[in-house]
């Protein structure tokens, strides 16, 4: 026991005492007593102590991971650890996301604070503090997070800038945020990008690209090809020329997890072709040859040696097209079987069962090591026992089928529990794919039911049944081994449910059979009757009624049966022991039509239902859902087989004839049927879209009608000609509506004029007139504050007369805005005002102003009116104050395109006070002066309350005075905002 | 993908948890029981793989396993990870244990259970791993510790230190 002192010393005692009060519990409850006695303390030091320390809380937060991880449910704590998140100190920081990665998940309500530390802490210019927050995010980052961070962690990735530490963890946040974020990184627009980050030197970086491109294409390889080429030639540059760095050597083999990661990327392309491929073929060999040659090293050596060689092999395999590499694959793995370490069996297992699936030479190539995997089964290790199980399946074929089969029952009653259901469902699928005949079949499930009963699930017996049914030349074979089988003292109780249907099916075939007389059937029946479920009760009461039918000398016997049981206390039961006897004792004819022998069970799972139904049979078999396990078929006793990889779940190909196969599942019947079903929902459609375009055309009908209407009152708010490329900042645009009437209006129309100028004036103050004519005054006054506010809008009449029919539509463009509108009353008095306050919530980016349609009649004519509300993007700005070094830092951190927008305009007249006296007051910015070097220049910033992660934008402006031109630059995380800004600003500067 | 990653000691107490996924704090403590309970059966020359599909109620899970001296180390992992691979990466962790505390041990673990995590945290991020190279992680590591002596006013005449780090 020795503690490196330099730990000791930094080290916390109060933290060491807590540790060793719980280690030194002598119980339980000592321990919960001590820990509910800690957190008590913790909790009050948090909430009263506020002068608490960096150090303090540390220890704090050490305690509470230590008590979490010995399962004590934590409810507080995760503030501190946020807290600490903010801390500049790196030792805080680091205890914060340590304990944020123990404390939180993606779905925490915390989580959406944090993101604003952990963007902070992503532009930090320290390596460390990167790597803190890539790592958080790659454990517990959510969808919320990919959404807002993926942009920058995509540019520490690329960027030249970012060390090796950084690139490594952020190729790994990338993949974690592409789970969460499903279609977050697609080929066209990152293959060019990542594949290039492939030439990067650093083995670590490489390391953690290789997942992260593993995990895009295992969903999907197509876009991705080019970087294969690349992929190979790093391969050779450490297989085949030995350019490994020192540092990556682990025990003599040349950093094998790259190698290993490598080959299995490759798997999930098709072979490549011409010299790339040679390059690979040779690579494959060396590493052959290189295990081949290796002498008795470190165990550690060995297992790396192995890890790489397993990995080749298993790409040879997948690759499926180099003979002479395929053979040598089948010796190797005939070798590996056999070998003394476990690991080493285990894994030749279990690519040796890939390498049977491939096709029927590979499987022919291993047949002669059936002997060695039977063994296995017998092996003393489970894992060994379980791939060796499934290995057999895999190599089971109609020669082969008996013998295993034989096996793997003869192992049936030795298993122990956690294979035995994996192994019956395996033994009733391979008994029932390679069956030459049927009573070996009905030997197999029976001996099945013997040896493993607990473990045979009801579709098992179902198909049995079925089968029996469904071929008369195995029934009497059937009924007599059941009836056999069912003289052991303790038969299962599947036994009991499969004896009872099939004797009350077929028992009569035996009935000449002195030993097997209908007495001794019954007899033998209800022998089993009083320790059975009232499920199988309810079935061998059917079989006693059949057996009235069948052997009317039962007659009495089997009453006497029903009368007990007339009144016992499960309806299921009681139900049927009534209407057996009265079907019994009533009338002959309608007994045996009702208790008719079953008819053979048909293709179709409805029918059989409906067809069995007009009989009292034995229920379980003809209820709907035993019918649907029976027809799933092959594959019908649910698989859950525990196969570990896809190829391990293929079943076995069926190598002959699939003789009980009686429905033939592929048959054309299902291909018809799904065929009329898609003619059906053709149909379907087709009415639909009918109905689609009727309503359309009714709907452009009234459209223009209703433009009609606009042109005709010369009332309509035109829009101006277009000033910028995202259309009008001024008024409405009806041709955004109505895309088949033409302009209606002349841009230079004194209303239009006077309407812009009132909404531009307006995007910069909070109250004033909106519109006025001779009708109608529209006067706006506006609250806002964080993200929501509220427009209170006045509408007085002008006229002398009273405006009726008067309402008010709103509608936003943006799906950023939501309006919520108050009602107004109908008609406004003349001379009289009326006021409606129209409530709105920012939930994202928007570049659109909501549109107001107001409608009303005066004396004669409707009029209608749009104007644009004046909600811009900076009514919802928040003053940003920073210092200069904070504002550069900042301002590095968002280049390019396209969160960075710039524009370069004339100006008359260059005022820079004047600039900022409307971005501080009329865009509500924070002018950052003093921050610029130049006097000349305008910097100001600002926050957009977006979600609960606001969006900075930065604006810059340089004059230059000679020419009296501006350049103005925005950078922001969010293009969209950026542009609307733009607008804003292009039409109030100049 | 690396579900979990367990040490627990002879006695089945957890000395280190880190899970990559979502469990609730009862299942991580079931889970940990379980796998102990199956581990702990196990002979020493036996098979290091372990298919556990019930332990973690998803059918794609292996545990990988080594046993050092009191501590089972126990990696929980998908069809996604080399075998072979993860026991080279225990023992790539449990190397670079040795080298952070000089001769790690037990209650090295207990004691300073922040500095495990940050150094598994520099090997496994999010369940995939993020550094096999002893060296680096050791370095990294040591790094870390320089960083939090100079920012402790206790053990003063250690400014500037900051500035005169500068990782590789």
């Amino acid at each position: 026991m020795s503690t490196n002192p330099n730990i000791a010393k930094t080290s916390m005692r109060g933290l060491t005492n807590f540790i060793s009060d719980l280690r030194n519990a002598p119980s339980k409850e000592v321990e919960e007593k001590r820990v509910t006695k800690e957190m008590a303390h913790i909790r009050k030091e948090f909430k009263e102590n506020k002068n608490i320390d960096g150090y303090q809380r540390r220890k704090y937060v050490c305690k509470l991971i230590y008590m979490y991880m010995l399962g004590y449910e934590l409810d507080f704590g995760h503030m501190e650890a946020v807290t600490l998140l903010s801390s500049t100190k790196f030792s805080e920081k680091q205890i914060g996301y340590i304990s944020l990665g123990v404390l939180l998940n993606e779905s925490h309500e915390m989580l959406p604070l944090i993101i604003n530390s952990f963007k902070e802490d992503l532009m930090a210019r320290s390596d460390y503090f990167q790597s803190l927050a890539l790592a958080a995010i790659c454990n517990i980052g959510g969808k919320e997070i990919a959404e807002f961070l993926a942009p920058i962690i995509q540019k520490l990735l690329i960027a030249n800038t970012s060390s090796a530490m950084v690139k490594k963890r952020a190729a790994l946040a990338i993949l974690r945020m592409n789970r969460k974020n499903v279609g977050l990184v697609t080929p066209d627009s990152w293959e060019e990008r990542l594949v290039s980050v492939l030439d990067e030197p650093d083995f670590g970086v490489l390391n953690s690209l290789l997942s992260l491109l593993i995990d895009l294409v295992s969903e999907n390889a197509t876009g991705w090809e080019s970087a294969v080429p690349k992929v190979i030639h790093i391969l050779h540059k450490i297989v085949i020329s030995k350019e490994t760095p020192k540092e990556y050597i682990y025990y003599q083999i040349a950093c094998p997890w790259l190698q290993v990661k490598i080959l299995r990327f490759l798997r999930y392309f098709s072979p490549p072709d011409d010299s790339v491929g040679r390059r690979l073929t040779e690579i494959l060999n060396q590493i052959f040859s290189i295990s081949e040659s290796a002498k008795a090293g470190t165990i550690n050596n060995k297992n790396a040696l192995n890890a790489i060689l397993f990995e080749a092999i298993n790409l040879i395999i997948h690759h499926d097209n180099d003979p002479t590499l395929l053979k040598q694959t089948s010796t190797l793995l005939g070798k590996f079987i056999t070998a003394k370490e476990t690991n080493i069996r285990y894994l030749g297992l279990e690519a040796m069962g890939h390498f049977a699936s491939l096709s029927n030479e590979t499987s022919i190539m291993i047949k002669k090591y059936q002997d060695t995997v039977l063994l296995s089964l017998k092996d003393a290790d489970i894992s060994i026992r379980r791939r060796a199980l499934d290995l057999l399946y895999g190599m089971c074929d109609k020669n082969t089928c008996q013998t295993i089969v034989a096996e793997l029952l003869q192992y049936l009653q030795t298993a122990d529990y956690a294979i035995r259901e994996e192994l019956v469902i395996k033994i009733a699928n391979l008994a029932e794919k390679f069956a030459s005949n049927y009573s070996w079949y009905v030997d197999v499930i029976l001996q099945l039911i013997t040896s493993a009963g607990d473990f045979v699930s009801d579709a098992i017996w179902y198909r049995v049944v079925k089968i029996v049914t469904n071929h008369e030349d195995i029934q009497a074979y059937a009924a007599s081994t059941v009836f056999n089988a069912l003289q052991s003292r303790n038969a299962h109780e599947t036994l009991v449910k499969v004896g009872g249907y099939i004797l009350g099916e077929f028992g009569h075939l035996i009935a000449d059979n002195p030993q097997s007389t209908p007495l001794n059937q019954f007899n033998i029946l209800n022998s089993k009757f009083g320790t059975c479920s009232p499920a199988t009760k309810a079935l061998l009461l059917s079989t006693y009624a059949k057996f009235v039918n069948l052997f009317p000398e039962l007659t009495n016997q089997t009453q006497e049966v029903f009368k007990q049981h007339a009144s016992f206390i499960d309806a299921e039961i009681q139900q049927r022991a009534c209407e057996y006897l009265h079907l019994t004792s009533l009338n002959e004819e309608l007994m045996q039509t009702v208790l008719d022998v079953i008819p053979a069970f048909v293709d179709n799972s409805h029918k059989s239902t409906s067809s069995n139904s007009s009989h009292a049979g034995h229920s379980a078999p003809s209820t709907t859902d035993s019918g649907n396990t029976m027809h799933s078929g092959n594959n019908g006793y649910n698989s859950n087989s525990g196969s570990q990889n896809p190829e391990n779940a293929t079943p076995p190909r069926n190598n002959g004839l699939d003789l009980l196969d009686p429905f033939a599942l592929s048959s054309p019947t299902t291909t018809q049927h799904n065929q009329q079903i898609q003619q059906q929902m053709a149909q379907q459609q087709q009415m639909l879209q009918q109905q689609m375009l009727q309503q359309q055309m009714l709907h452009q009908q009234q459209q223009q009608q209703q433009q009609q209407q606009l042109v005709v009152q010369q009332q309509q708010v035109i829009a101006q000609a277009d000033t910028g490329s995202t259309g009008s900042p001024f008024g409405f645009s009806p041709t955004t509506n109505s895309p088949n009437t033409g302009s209606s209006g002349s841009p230079l129309d004194p209303l239009q004029i006077k309407i812009a100028n009132a909404y531009k004036r307006l995007c910069l103050v909070n109250e004033g007139v909106l519109y006025e004519d001779g009708n109608i005054q529209v006067g706006i006054k506006s609250d806002i504050s964080g993200s929501g506010g509220r427009f209170m809008l006045y509408y007085g009449n002008n006229s002398a007369f009273p405006l009726s029919s008067f309402n008010v539509q709103f509608e936003s463009p943006s799906n950023g805005i939501q309006l919520t509108p108050q009602s107004i009353a109908p008609v406004i008095q003349p001379k009289a005002q009326i006021q409606q306050s129209l409530s709105f919530v920012c939930t994202g980016e928007f570049s659109e102003s909501p549109i107001a349609t107001i409608n009303f009649l005066t004396p004669g004519k409707p009029i209608t009116i749009h104007l644009k509300l004046p909600l811009v993007v900076s009514k919802f700005f928040e003053p940003l104050k920073m210092n200069s070094g904070e504002f550069f830092s900042k301002w590095k951190i968002l280049p390019g395109k396209p969160v960075e927008i710039q524009e370069v305009f004339k100006c008359a007249k260059i005022d820079i006070e004047g600039f900022n006296k409307i971005m501080s007051e009329g865009l509500r910015m924070t002018v950052l002066k003093g921050v610029d070097p130049n006097p000349n220049n305008s910097v100001s910033s600002a926050l957009f309350p977006y979600a609960q992660n606001p969006i900075q934008v930065l604006v810059r402006i340089e004059a230059n005075q000679q020419a009296s031109m501006c350049r103005l630059t925005i950078r922001s995380q969010s293009a969209v905002i950026s542009n609307a800004l733009k607008q804003l600003l292009l039409t109030h500067l100049p | 993908m690396i579900k979990a990653i367990l040490i627990i000691n002879n006695h089945g107490k957890p000395r280190l948890t880190k899970f990559y996924e979502n469990y609730s704090i009862d299942k991580q403590q079931q889970i940990i029981r379980d796998l102990f309970l199956l581990v702990s059966k196990r002979p020493e020359r036996a098979c290091n793989f372990l298919e556990v599909d019930d332990v973690f109620a998803d059918k794609d899970t292996k545990i990988i396993y080594r046993h050092y001296a009191t501590l089972y180390f126990i990696f929980c992992v998908d069809s996604n990870e080399s075998e072979l691979s993860m026991i080279d990466l225990i023992q790539t962790f449990v190397e670079t244990l040795d080298k952070c505390f000089e001769n790690v041990c037990e209650l090295d673990l207990i004691f300073h259970i922040d500095r495990v995590h940050y150094i598994l945290d520099e090997i496994v991020m999010g369940g995939l791993v993020l550094e096999t190279n002893p060296a680096i992680v050791v370095s990294n590591y040591e790094m870390a510790n320089k960083l939090e002596k100079s920012e402790n006013p206790l053990m003063a005449g250690f400014q500037g230190v900051i500035q005169s780090i500068k990782p590789k």
